[in-house]
C-alpha cells in the first residue's frame, strides 16, 4: 500500500478537487499533485492528515506476509488482459459445471 | 428437492461485443475489471457504469434486449421480464440482470465514485480480442470502489488488488520519465482533474434530471 495512491483514493472518494484538499490542509495545490503522482513521497503523518481531511480515517494493521498470494498475483500479472479474461471465463464455467454435477449427484 | 435453476454459461466476450455493437459508452468496473487489472480471483458477472445521457441509455437498453436480459431480484428465484428502453434506468442507480450470456450489473454511481466521467478519467482501452476493445476502470478506481463498498466479498480481494497496484507502480517507476517531463505531467494531470470534476458534476446532474 503506497501513500500516494491512498491520498488520491481518499480525495476522489470524497469528491474533492486537488485545490479543495489543498485548502483543507493549508498547503499549495502543487503539493497535493506531487504527493499523488509520487514525485514526492508523502510522510506517513501527511498521508494520515490528508485522509482525515477527506473525512475518512486510515486503519492500519500488521498481518503475516502472504507469499502464496504474491506468487498468484505475479503469475496473473504476467498474462495479457485477454488471457486473464479467457482464464476467468474458463474458471467460472468449470466451477459452475462442477457445482451442477455435485448437486445432480446429491439428488440422484 | 426442487430443480435447480441452471445459470447460463458465462460468456463475457459476447456481452461486451453486444455493448460495442450498439455503441454503448461505458466503463467496465467491478470483479471483471479487477481480473483484467491483475486480480487472480474469478468473477461470474459483468459490471458496467454507462454514460447517463438519454441516447446512451437507449443504446444500452437495446444491447440488453438483444442479450435477452431479465431483471434479477434478490430473494426471488425467477428473473423478471422488464421493459427495457431509455427510461428504464430513471428510477434507481443499480440494476442486476441475467442474460443469455451470464449476469450483467449496471451501476450508475459505484460506491466511492462520482459515476461515468469520474471513472473514465483514468480508464484505458484494452484490446480483449482481435475485434473487441473495452474501456476498463483503472486499478486504483476499482480499489477505491471496493474499499467504499466494504462488503465481505469486496474486502476479500483487496489485498490482492493492493499488491497488484504496488507491483505495477514499481514497474512504472522503473520506466518513469525524467524530472522535467514529470513536472509537465503533473500540470497536465491537474488540468485534467478540474475538467473531469466538472464533467462528473454534469454527468451526475444529467442522471438526476
Amino acid at each position: 500500500m503506497q501513500g500516494n495512491a491512498l491520498i488520491l483514493e481518499a480525495r476522489r472518494r470524497a469528491g474533492l478537487t486537488q485545490t479543495g484538499l489543498a485548502d483543507r490542509l493549508g498547503v499549495p495545490q502543487s503539493t497535493i499533485a506531487r504527493w499523488e503522482t509520487g514525485r514526492i513521497a508523502p510522510s506517513f503523518e501527511n498521508v494520515v492528515r490528508a485522509v482525515r481531511a477527506c473525512d475518512l480515517d486510515l486503519s492500519v494493521r500488521l498481518v503475516d506476509r502472504d507469499d502464496e498470494l504474491r506468487a498468484l498475483v505475479d503469475a496473473h500479472l504476467r498474462l495479457t488482459p485477454s488471457e486473464r479474461l479467457a482464464q476467468n471465463s474458463h474458471l467460472v464455467n468449470f466451477i459452475e459445471g462442477a457445482r451442477r454435477r455435485i448437486a445432480a449427484a446429491a439428488d440422484a | 428437492m426442487p430443480d435447480r435453476v441452471a445459470e447460463p454459461p458465462f460468456r463475457p466476450e459476447e456481452i461486451l461485443a453486444a455493448l460495442e455493437q450498439h455503441e454503448v459508452r461505458y466503463v467496465l468496473i467491478g470483479g471483471l475489471a479487477a481480473t483484467l487489472r491483475g486480480s487472480p480471483y474469478p468473477t461470474g458477472d459483468v459490471d458496467i457504469t454507462p454514460a447517463s445521457d438519454r441516447g446512451n441509455l437507449g443504446r444500452l437498453a437495446a444491447a440488453l434486449r438483444e442479450l435477452e436480459a431479465k431483471l434479477r431480484i434478490e430473494g426471488r428465484e425467477e428473473p423478471l421480464d422488464w421493459p427495457l428502453d431509455e427510461r428504464s434506468f430513471d428510477q434507481g442507480t443499480t440494476w442486476t440482470f441475467t442474460t443469455r450470456c451470464g449476469f450483467v450489473d449496471v451501476c450508475m454511481r459505484p460506491d466511492g465514485t462520482q459515476g461515468f466521467a469520474d471513472l473514465q478519467r483514468d480508464a484505458s482501452a484494452e484490446p480483449l480480442t482481435e475485434t473487441l476493445t473495452v474501456w476498463v476502470a483503472s486499478l486504483a478506481d476499482v480499489i477505491r470502489s471496493k474499499e467504499a463498498a466494504g462488503r465481505d466479498k469486496d474486502l476479500r480481494v483487496l489485498p490482492a488488488l493492493r499488491l497488484a497496484q504496488e507491483r505495477q507502480e514499481r514497474r512504472a517507476h522503473g520506466k518513469a520519465p525524467g524530472r522535467r517531463s514529470r513536472s509537465r505531467e503533473n500540470r497536465r494531470t491537474s488540468r485534467n482533474e478540474d475538467r473531469v470534476d466538472r464533467a462528473a458534476a454534469e454527468d451526475h446532474s444529467a442522471a438526476s434530471a
